[in-house]
C-alpha cells in the first residue's frame, strides 16, 4: 500500500532487527574476550561460534532488508543513505567476527594473553561494545523527535572517543611490553585492537549517516 | 484545409507535450526516490482527470486572442506546436506547450490579417514573465512555513510526510497541467463537427498518457540536471506552481507550469544553504522559453503568409 501508516514503523523494525542480531554478535565477542582472560578456552569457542552465527544471520537480514528497501519508497529520497547505513552497521559484526578470530585462531601463550588482557584491554572491549549498543539506540529512536536523535547520536561520538583514548593505552601497554612477546604475537594483538576499533568507529559511522538523513529530511 | 486534418495533429501534439512535460512531474517524483512507474502512473492520472474535468475553462483564452480563427490558422499553430515539441523532447529540455502555442498563433493570426487583441497579449506576456518571480517568492515562503512545521516531527514521521504528499502533489501537477495546457490544446483544436469535440477531450489526454510513459530524458533533467533538490523544496515549488496554474486555468490565461516550477525551485535554492544549481542548464531553459515563443511566431507567420 502506497500510504500505509504502517511503512515508517516496518522501516524502522527492518534497521533494529538487523541491528539487533549485530549487538548480539557484539555482546558474545564481549563475553568471548572475558572467557579468554580467565583462561576458559572451551566457553570462548562457545561464543566464538556464537559469534559467527549471529553474524551469519545478520547477513541474512540485510541481504533481505536491502531487497525491501529497494522495492519501497518510503525514505526513497535518503534510500542510498540507509543502505549505507546498514550496510556499516552490519560491518560492526564483521569487525567482531574478525576481531574474535585475531585472537582464537593462533593461540596465544596462556602466560601473555593474561598479561594483555588486562583492565585497560577489557575496558576497551567493553567501551567498544557499548558505542555499538548505543547506535541501537539511535535507530530506536528514529520515531522520536529530532532533538532526542541527535542527543542519541552525539551519545555514540562520545561512547566512540573513550574507546579511541582506550585503544591508545592499550597500545602504549603492548608496546612498552614488546620485549617480552614474541613479534608474531605483537602482530596478532595489534590486529585484535585495531578491528575491535572498527566495531566503534562504523557504529559511529552508522550514526553519522543518521545525522545525514536528518539534514535531508528537515531542510 | 479541412478541419479533420485538426484531430491526428492535436493528438499528436498532445502526445509529444506528454513526452515533454511530464518530466516536471515525473521528474520531481524521482528526485524524491519514487519509483519511475508511480510517477508515469500518476501523471498520466493527472493529465486524464485535469483536461476532462477542467480542460473546458481554457475557451476564453482563443476568445480572448483574436476575434475568430480559421481552420489553416489552427492547424499550422498545432503543426509548430507538435514539431517544436517532437525536437526539444528529443533533446529531453523541457519547455511551454502554452508559449508555443500561443507566439504560433498569434503569428499565423497576424499572417491571415486577423485583429489581435494586444492588450490581452501584453497581459500574457506580462504573467509569463511575473509568474516566476511570484513563484519564487511564494515557494520560499512555503518552504520556510513547512520547515518549521515539520521541525518537532520525528524522522519517522517526515518520511510518512514525504510518502505521502509528494505523489499527491505530483497528481495534483499534472492535473493542473491538463487543466490548462491540455485545455488550451483543446480549445485550439475544436472545429467542425460537435462529436468530434468529445473525442477529442478524451483522445488529447490518454495521448498525453501514452508520452508520458516515454518522458525519460526530460525527467532526468529536471529531476537531476537544474537545481539542487530535497524532498521539502519539491514539495513548495510543486504545491506553489500548482497552485498558481490552477488559480490562472480559473480566469482562462494559459501559464507555463515549467517557467513557474523552475521560477520557485531557483528562489528556494537561492534562499537554502549551500546553493546547488547548475548555472548552464538554467541558461539553456531560460534561452529556450524565450527562443520558443519568438520562434513559433515567426515560422508561423511566415509559413502562414506562404500558404495564403
Amino acid at each position: 500500500m502506497l500510504f500505509s501508516k504502517d511503512k515508517g514503523r516496518n522501516m524502522q523494525d527492518l534497521l533494529v532487527e538487523h541491528a539487533k542480531l549485530v549487538m548480539e554478535s557484539v555482546d558474545n565477542f564481549q563475553n568471548m574476550v572475558g572467557a579468554l582472560r580467565v583462561l576458559d578456552l572451551e566457553k570462548a569457542r562457545k561464543f566464538e561460534c556464537a559469534i559467527d552465527k549471529f553474524e551469519t544471520d545478520a547477513d541474512n537480514v540485510h541481504r533481505e532488508n536491502v531487497t525491501q528497501i529497494c522495492k519501497g519508497s518510503f525514505f526513497g529520497y535518503m534510500r542510498e543513505d540507509i543502505l549505507g547505513m546498514m550496510e556499516m552497521v552490519d560491518s560492526i559484526a564483521d569487525s567482531a567476527k574478525e576481531a574474535a578470530r585475531a585472537l582464537m585462531w593462533r593461540k596465544v601463550p596462556e602466560q601473555i594473553l593474561v598479561k594483555f588482557l588486562s583492565d585497560t584491554a577489557m575496558n576497551y572491549v567493553k567501551q567498544s561494545a557499548r558505542t555499538a549498543r548505543s547506535l541501537l539506540a539511535v535507530l530506536q529512536s528514529l520515531n522520536m523527535k529530532r532533538d532526542a536523535v541527535i542527543e542519541k547520536v552525539r551519545v555514540v561520538e562520545l561512547l566512540e572517543e573513550e574507546a579511541d583514548v582506550l585503544k591508545n593505552k592499550l597500545f602504549q601497554e603492548l608496546y612498552s611490553k614488546a620485549d617480552e612477546y614474541d613479534t608474531l604475537t605483537v602482530l596478532q594483538l595489534k590486529e585484535f585492537i585495531d578491528l575491535t576499533d572498527n566495531i566503534a568507529d562504523n557504529a559511529e559511522d552508522a550514526s553519522d549517516v543518521v545525522l545525514i538523513m536528518l539534514a535531508k529530511g528537515y531542510s | 484545409m479541412s478541419s479533420i486534418l485538426l484531430i491526428p495533429v492535436a493528438i499528436y501534439t498532445s502526445f509529444v507535450f506528454g513526452i515533454n512535460n511530464s518530466g516536471l512531474s515525473t521528474g520531481s517524483l524521482l528526485a524524491s526516490g519514487f519509483s519511475y512507474k508511480k510517477g508515469i502512473a500518476l501523471t498520466g492520472m493527472g493529465f486524464v482527470v485535469g483536461t476532462i474535468l477542467e480542460g473546458w475553462k481554457m475557451g476564453g483564452t482563443i476568445d480572448g486572442l483574436t476575434a475568430g480563427a480559421t481552420v489553416s490558422i489552427l492547424v499550422l499553430t498545432l503543426l509548430i506546436a507538435g514539431i517544436i515539441f517532437s525536437i526539444f523532447s528529443f533533446i529531453g529540455l523541457p519547455i511551454s506547450l502554452v508559449n508555443v502555442l500561443v507566439g504560433s498563433y498569434i503569428g499565423a493570426s497576424i499572417a491571415s490579417g486577423i485583429s489581435v487583441n494586444y492588450s490581452y497579449v501584453n497581459l500574457l506576456v506580462l504573467s509569463w514573465i511575473a509568474l516566476p518571480f511570484v513563484a519564487a517568492i511564494a515557494t520560499i515562503g512555503t518552504y520556510k512555513l513547512t520547515v518549521r512545521l515539520l521541525s518537532n516531527v520525528s524522522p519517522v514521521g517526515i518520511g510518512r510526510f514525504h510518502l505521502i504528499t509528494v505523489p499527491m502533489i505530483v497528481f495534483y501537477t499534472a492535473y493542473t497541467l491538463g487543466a490548462n495546457n491540455i485545455g488550451l490544446l483543446y480549445h485550439l483544436s475544436l472545429s467542425g463537427e460537435e462529436i468530434l469535440h468529445f473525442l477529442l477531450l478524451g483522445s488529447l489526454p490518454i495521448a498525453s498518457f501514452f508520452g508520458v510513459m516515454k518522458s525519460g530524458k526530460t525527467s532526468i533533467f529536471v529531476s537531476e540536471g537544474v537545481v539542487g533538490h530535497s524532498p521539502l523544496t519539491i514539495f513548495a515549488s510543486l504545491l506553489i506552481g500548482s497552485i498558481l496554474v490552477w488559480s490562472f486555468t480559473q480566469i482562462a490565461i494559459p501559464v507555463s507550469l515549467s517557467q513557474v516550477l523552475i521560477g520557485g525551485l531557483i528562489g528556494v535554492n537561492l534562499y537554502r544553504k549551500p546553493r546547488a544549481y547548475n548555472r548552464k542548464a538554467l541558461l539553456k531553459l531560460i534561452v529556450s522559453w524565450v527562443g520558443v515563443t519568438v520562434l513559433s511566431f515567426l515560422v508561423a507567420l511566415i509559413l502562414q503568409r506562404l500558404l495564403l
